[in-house]
């Protein structure tokens, strides 16, 4: 169990400076995303999580409070159909529609808990790197008073004019990644029927 | 140690097989399992062998063990992988990683009991972990296919030359006697128990709550290798957002 175990130590972090000078060299884009406001953008949800951590609330009211961030921050509909892949594009619209709501809060309840694991810790946000059009990475440290730290990368792209989360990445391992996986092992086991996929997200 | 030396040329002989990688990046969601149907029966068989053994001890072992306890035995496992990390950072050619590890060595094997604790990472000493497998990407190699190891979990042909290496060249395996040998496996054993423990909620998701825990561990697996091993991807390696934007 290599992969758990020993390299969940901290290592040394490439920080992106080099990704600024790219950012500074392209035409003003398009996108409204600068590296700016994508950190200002994590700045807030981690400001946001941090006050759920420490309101006193009940186990049940934080974690439905985490749903609530995570929600309200990720680019939804984005993942989910990203999490899908092609998959999506052979269904109707109302097969896909009624897909994206069920995995949102799938999606949510299962990442909401991975902010419960912020309790604790303190989330230092140590630089960021320009994708271009593809967003900007935020990357931080989790670190503990109790346990090793861990590397966490957040990755916002730009939605409708507003900062939003697509990817959070964990010592290199990809939400996104794993959820594609886990979509892909669960339509396949279902014969690819994607409202049966939709009825056993809503179930889980 | 002539011994050692003759069978690790023989392991690095066989490495040619790898092929070296290049410079040119690929995805980090690339996935090369050739052997995928041997490596299920060999994670159904993992699975088995923790959720009958591994999983229920390292519960009991919290509840029973003392965490002062569990710290000191994880500090001295960690401890005795140090020496064979200094000279993976040699041949890697981080020699200040080699001499920070050799520090860190030092100071918790005399001010930390023989390694019980851990004051290296309170002067800021902290962990570097290597292993002959990253030594050989430094050398060019490249992983080669995805392999699920009976009782280590996941690993790459060379993650797997890389382990047996890392054993023959250990410097406490070759000068250490074995009466005390045999202690340190036994320390070495308990701590994956602990491992356990630590990482549970990670394990758990993997293992139990995914529809293809094969799949789930494989993937999770090569991404965090290749965090460590590899330089960070070109952007336009990284996946397009805006890929399913149907």
């Amino acid at each position: 169990m290599r992969s758990i175990t020993n390299t969940m130590s901290r290592r040394g972090i490439l920080v992106g400076t080099g990704g600024l000078l790219i950012g500074a060299s392209l035409p003003s884009f398009a996108l409204g995303l600068t590296e700016q406001s994508a950190v200002t953008f994590i700045r807030k949800v981690v400001v946001d999580v941090n006050i759920v951590i420490n309101s006193n609330k009940s186990e049940t009211e934080i974690l439905a409070d985490f749903e609530g961030i995570f929600a309200d921050y990720s680019a939804n509909s984005l993942i989910a159909k990203t999490a899908l892949g092609a998959a999506g594009r052979k269904v109707s619209q109302n097969q896909l529609a009624a897909y994206i709501e069920a995995f949102q809060r799938y999606f949510s309840r299962k990442y909401g808990r991975q902010f419960r694991d912020f309790a604790d810790s303190e989330i230092n946000i140590v630089g960021n790197r320009d994708l271009g059009s593809k967003g900007v990475l935020v990357k931080s440290i989790v670190e503990f008073s109790n346990k090793p730290s861990y590397d966490l990368d957040w990755w916002v792209i730009e939605v409708n004019g507003q900062p939003k989360l697509f990817d959070l990445v964990i010592e290199g391992i990809s939400m996104i990644s794993s959820e594609r996986t886990e979509i892909g092992a669960l339509l396949e086991s279902l014969g690819g029927d994607i409202d049966r996929l939709t009825a056993k997200l809503e179930a889980t | 140690m002539f011994r050692a030396i003759r069978q690790i040329g023989i392991l690095l002989l066989l490495l040619p097989l790898l092929g070296a990688c290049g410079t040119d990046t690929m995805s980090a969601d690339r996935i090369f399992d050739p052997f995928e149907e041997t490596n299920r029966q060999i994670h159904a068989l993992n699975k088995a062998v923790d959720s009958i053994a591994l999983a229920p001890t390292s519960t009991v072992y919290g509840a029973m063990v003392p965490e002062e306890i569990r710290d000191a035995i994880d500090n001295s496992a960690n401890n005795l992988a140090l020496p064979g990390q200094v000279i993976n950072h040699t041949l890697q050619g981080e020699l200040e990683n080699a001499v920070l590890t050799a520090l860190r060595f030092t100071l918790n094997s005399t001010l930390g009991l023989a390694g019980l604790f851990d004051p290296a990472s309170d002067f800021g000493l902290l962990a570097l972990p290597t292993d002959f497998g990253e030594t050989l990407a430094v050398y060019g190699f490249s992983e080669g296919p995805y392999l699920e190891l009976p009782l280590l979990g996941g690993s790459t042909v060379r993650g797997t030359v890389g382990i047996v290496v890392d054993f023959v060249l250990d410097p406490l395996g070759v000068y250490i006697p074995t009466p005390t040998r045999e202690y340190l496996f036994l320390l070495k054993g308990v701590d994956i128990i602990g491992d356990r423990l630590t990482y549970s909620d990670l394990v758990d998701t993997l293992l139990y709550e995914s529809s293809d825990s094969y799949a789930s561990q494989r993937i999770a697996y090569l991404q965090n290798l290749r965090y460590y091993v590899e330089i960070e991807p070109k952007i336009e390696d990284l996946e397009d957002p805006f890929a399913f934007d149907y």
